[in-house]
């Protein structure tokens, strides 16, 4: 039988064409011999037979692997069109790899943003991230205190596990061995909750909360190769955690960082927090929000339900304090997903990573379009083929089929370039959206299964419609003369030319937004030199408790001072001052009375105490009155200098300075002397302000937290020596944390950088592709009207009017394509609102901008084939026939 | 499409065609034609084959097991595929035709005597 079957295989067509044909002949004599003519036998033979393709297609799809066969044969066929059309085949491959680049490129960052749930963690889809939302602010408060997470540890029920951690640097080791690391906090319900297994000991018990007893930690599993060697010996040596000896007791599994995707480097129970931040913030008091919280809802547990309960037990916990009670009190609970990204407090980042993905979509859909307008035209110049296969005794499917492989193959060959591309597109995106997730090849299976699918989808909708025209299409009338209908009869080109200018303007408007946003933000005055300073952060409060301890507190300003003294003589430096209290952040409260009136409702201004010099380091301008002397310093002079916001809402900027104000629970007068504008605090585009300075030396409880340096020129070059000169001061000092203050401010610029990046970046794509589908067609149409061109001309037509002719029918589409873009950008623009600044998203400017800079282009494309019109030779096109 | 219907008879015809064509194979080799023919004369020319769907069904005894083929030369001196009943062809004629036979007495008694005036 297997014999048989072989032997069968090997029958060729050929073969059996041959029985066929010796049947008729057969059939002919036999007719002949009947007393028919020859003639008349052999077509009564035919006749008797039937159709003889089918028995011979029979025979044919009946074979094994027939079917794949005739997918090769297709493929092969489709490569040999794709080779005899050179230029065709390289704007497509372009065009696909264009858009499958710019997807594969994203996916990377949005996978590990989005789509992956953290690694080792068990039941993702029962964690939750606990945020609360108080009425009318604008979005859920993410951090929380220690006394939160005992609140809904204890009273929420629906919950079996409620853990609480915080991700922050720690300094660790001394000196010139001083170094950072990432340490996350946790209460060992954390590691217990998500499922995790060590790879190497044990991790923490419960008892090890707070870090009352023995003090351990727990390695990464990075950390653990790189620091340690990946050797087991590694169980029970000690690690430094700013200061104290920690006990490494285990190593986490490779790859796991918790809930974030950000590599951690060591674990520590939270109670570490209370040694390293500020005694007791793990502890009953209130305040402090550093910590996120996460739980497990019980398996029986509803989520509605659930909400209800942490609200109540939320509100609960801020119940009787006057405080707290009209905000916290009336807060609401939102359970977010494990993947942050995908819930309510979703980063600003990963916001605009989605639209830009989505955006990256619309680049592949672009260049679909496009692709499917040049095989269109291909199918038209291949009508004759087509009608000849068709009439030939070819099904339509297998017509359309051909199309749909030469599509796919297309699409193949995009992605093949789509990948080298992405090789390192991918990487910098990653690198720029989520530095610290581990790095991925664009070669690893999931960014290559992505791109597969993305490219077959591609190829399959660029080929769907030529499928589709070729299967409805009547070729009859072609096989004659082969020659196709002008732009008016091109209705499926001609939409899907408006189709990519439509989107095109949508993408370049996205750009035109976050560009004018970035404008804006640069725009903002944030009254601090920004490009010029950096800071130096040595965090004495992590060694020890300073606050209890007004020794340490003075050894610790001391040190200050000497590394003052040393910066100061750093070449490029041209300015340096000591403060207490980050300079974007907030710090410390201070309430200002005046003399006879009250102290005003609100918020109580933050209170930055600074040293000589802070203003011009800084580049804080003084709005009136004076700065601080060198006397104020040296005499611990009463005196504070407040920000226009203060001065406007104690109603200073209408009496003048005052020489007696009331700060804090002082008894004694402070003078008001000077006026400075509003510097930036926390968000770049939030409120600014209030602030009241104080010289240093005057308040001496507060130890020095922070070293301004101003540079001469671009800072971040500088960090070496300034840290030279921080080691010369204080040999034996933690890890000194020295950064250009833009690097803080970096991170909130990112969304709209990004945004208008990858915006513009992608828009000028769409443009390209845009004008690529515009001028394909209308060399096509100029070819197929070379003769009508012809007979104007003959008859006197002008150059210009036969521009205008092929410019009329280009500027149909385009205005078309422009104004559905416009109507659906004004309809979709409030989508995007949240992710702007400064500039509504139906910014008319931009819209008019983007609209006309579409059709300059799109007549730019149409010069090429007009030209080309105007050059015909009546004589030659006239010949044709 | 013409490939579509001729299929479609090929199915319709398949079972009775198979069982003529190895029928007449029992009784010696024959090429294509050569069945044809012989199936038309033994019906005495009620049964016409389709020599579209004929070589068809040749392909698929073959292919089955149940003939085999080889290129030969015909009484009137033309090349010419001969068609020759397999071990297994026998035994598949057997069981065909019993069934085909107790099919027919079946259909027989349900039809009954012939009615008149119908």
């Amino acid at each position: 039988m297997s014999l048989w079957t072989r032997w069968i295989r090997r029958r060729s067509d050929d073969d059996f064409a041959a029985e066929l044909e010796s049947h008729l002949a057969l059939e002919t004599e036999r007719l002949v011999r009947s007393g028919m003519s020859a003639e008349e036998a052999r077509f009564a033979a035919r006749r008797a037979f039937g159709n003889m393709t089918a028995p011979r297609e029979h025979f044919h799809d009946a074979r094994p692997g027939a079917a794949l066969e005739s997918v090769a044969q297709d493929v092969r066929y489709g490569l040999r069109a794709m080779r005899r059309a050179p230029g065709f085949t390289a704007v497509a491959v372009a065009s696909f790899a264009i858009g499958i680049g710019a997807n594969t490129t994203m996916f990377g960052a949005v996978d590990a943003l989005l789509f992956r749930t953290p690694a080792h963690v068990r039941d993702a889809d029962r964690i939750h991230r606990v945020y609360f939302e108080m009425p009318g602010s604008r979005g859920p408060l993410t951090n929380h205190g220690y006394r939160t997470y005992e609140a809904l540890r204890d009273n929420v029920r629906g919950f079996d596990a409620v853990g609480a951690f915080s991700a922050r640097p720690i300094s660790s080791g001394r000196g010139a061995d001083a170094r950072s690391i990432d340490a996350v906090l946790v209460t060992p319900s954390v590691l217990t909750m998500l499922g995790v297994r060590p790879a190497l000991g044990r991790l923490f018990t419960a008892d090890e909360e707070r870090d009352e007893g023995d003090h351990v930690a727990v390695l990464g599993y990075d950390a653990w190769r790189d620091r340690f060697g990946g050797d087991s010996t590694a169980l029970g040596r000690t690690i430094d955690v700013a200061g104290t000896p920690h006990v490494i007791v285990g190593v986490a599994p490779r790859g796991f960082t918790g809930l974030d995707v950000n590599r951690v480097d060591l674990w520590l129970p939270i109670g570490v927090a209370n040694r390293i931040m500020r005694p007791g913030v793990v502890g009953r008091r209130a305040g402090g929000y550093w910590l996120e919280i996460v739980a497990r809802r019980r398996a029986d547990a509803s989520e509605a339900q659930l909400v209800t309960e942490v609200t109540q037990a939320y509100r609960d916990e801020w119940r009787g304090e006057r405080r707290y009670e009209t905000t916290f009190g009336k807060a609401n609970a939102v359970l977010g997903p494990i993947v942050a990204a995908r819930g309510r407090a979703a980063s600003p980042d990963a916001k605009v990573s989605l639209w830009v993905a989505a955006v990256s979509m619309l680049v592949l859909l672009i260049a679909a379009a496009n692709v499917a307008n040049l095989l269109l035209l291909r199918g038209l110049a291949r009508s004759r083929e087509v009608a000849l296969r068709l009439s030939l005794g070819a099904s339509r499917w297998r017509v359309a089929r051909q199309w749909l492989v030469e599509g796919s193959l297309l699409a193949i060959a995009g992605a093949a370039c789509a990948i080298v591309i992405a090789r390192w597109t991918a990487t910098a995106m990653r690198t720029f959206l989520v530095p610290d997730a581990p790095a991925e090849s664009v070669l690893a299976p999931r960014m290559l299964a992505f791109t597969a699918v993305v490219a077959l989808g591609a190829g399959l909708l660029a080929s769907i419609v030529p499928a589709f025209v070729t299967a409805r299409r009547n070729f009859a009338p072609l096989l004659g003369t082969g020659r196709a209908g002008g732009l008016q009869r091109l209705a499926w080109q001609r939409a899907l030319v408006g189709g990519q200018v439509a989107l095109a303007l949508l993408l370049l408007v996205g750009a035109g937004l976050f560009i004018t946003s970035l404008r804006n933000v640069h725009a903002i005055d944030l009254a601090v030199a920004v490009e010029d300073v950096l800071y130096v952060n040595i965090d004495f409060g992590r060694t020890g408790k300073m606050r209890a301890d007004p020794d340490a507190r003075a050894s610790a300003n001391a040190t200050y001072t000497a590394i003052l003294d040393r910066v100061r003589q750093v070449s490029g430096v041209s300015n340096a001052a000591v403060t207490f209290g980050s300079p974007l952040g907030g710090g410390s409260a201070m309430g200002l009375r005046r003399r006879g009136g009250p102290e005003p409702a609100g918020a109580v201004p933050f209170w930055r105490a600074v040293g000589a010099g802070y203003f011009e380091t800084m580049g804080t301008p003084l709005v009136h009155g004076r700065l601080f002397t060198p006397a104020d310093h040296v005499f611990r002079a009463h005196v504070a200098i407040v920000d226009e916001s203060t001065a406007k809402k104690y109603g200073l900027d209408r009496d003048g300075l005052d020489p007696c104000v009331y700060l804090g629970s002082e008894q004694e007068c402070t003078e008001i002397v000077g006026v400075v504008k509003n510097t930036v605090l926390w968000e770049m585009t939030g409120d600014k302000g209030s602030i009241i300075y104080t010289p240093f030396e005057s308040w001496g409880e507060e130890a020095v937290n922070m070293l301004a340096v101003r540079t001469t020129g671009d800072p971040a070059p500088m960090i070496p020596a300034i840290r030279q000169a921080v080691l010369a001061a204080s040999p034996d000092l933690p890890w000194a944390d020295i950064r250009p203050l833009s690097e803080w401010l970096a991170p909130q610029l990112r969304p709209w950088r990004l945004g208008a990046s990858m915006f513009t970046a992608f828009g000028v794509l769409a443009l390209c592709l845009a004008a690529v589908g515009v001028y394909g067609l209308l060399s096509y149409v100029v070819t197929q009207r070379t003769q009508e061109i012809g007979i104007r001309k003959a008859l006197g037509a002008p150059d210009a009017g036969v521009v205008r002719m092929v410019l009329r029918g280009a500027l149909g589409m385009t205005l078309a394509g422009v104004a559905a873009g416009v109507v659906i950008a004004l309809a979709g623009g409030r989508f995007l609102a949240s992710q702007l600044y400064g500039v509504s998203p139906r910014d008319p400017f931009v819209i008019v901008v983007c609209a006309v800079s579409l059709v300059v282009v799109a007549i730019v494309a149409c010069l090429a084939p007009a030209r080309r019109a105007t050059r015909v030779d009546p004589m030659v096109a006239l010949k044709i026939e | 499409m013409p490939t579509r219907d001729t299929r479609e008879r090929a199915a319709i015809l398949q079972g009775t065609l198979d069982l003529l064509i190895l029928r007449t194979l029992a009784l010696g080799t024959h090429h294509g034609h050569g069945i044809a023919l012989a199936i038309q004369h033994s019906s005495q020319g009620a049964l016409l084959v389709d020599h579209g769907s004929l070589y068809p069904a040749l392909q698929r005894l073959e292919a089955a097991g149940w003939v085999r083929a080889e290129w030969g030369v015909s009484d009137n001196n033309r090349r010419a595929r001969f068609y020759e009943l397999t071990a297994a062809g026998r035994k598949q004629l057997a069981r065909e035709a019993g069934e085909w036979r107790r099919m027919a007495e079946a259909v027989a008694l349900v039809l009954g005597p012939e009615l008149s005036g119908g």
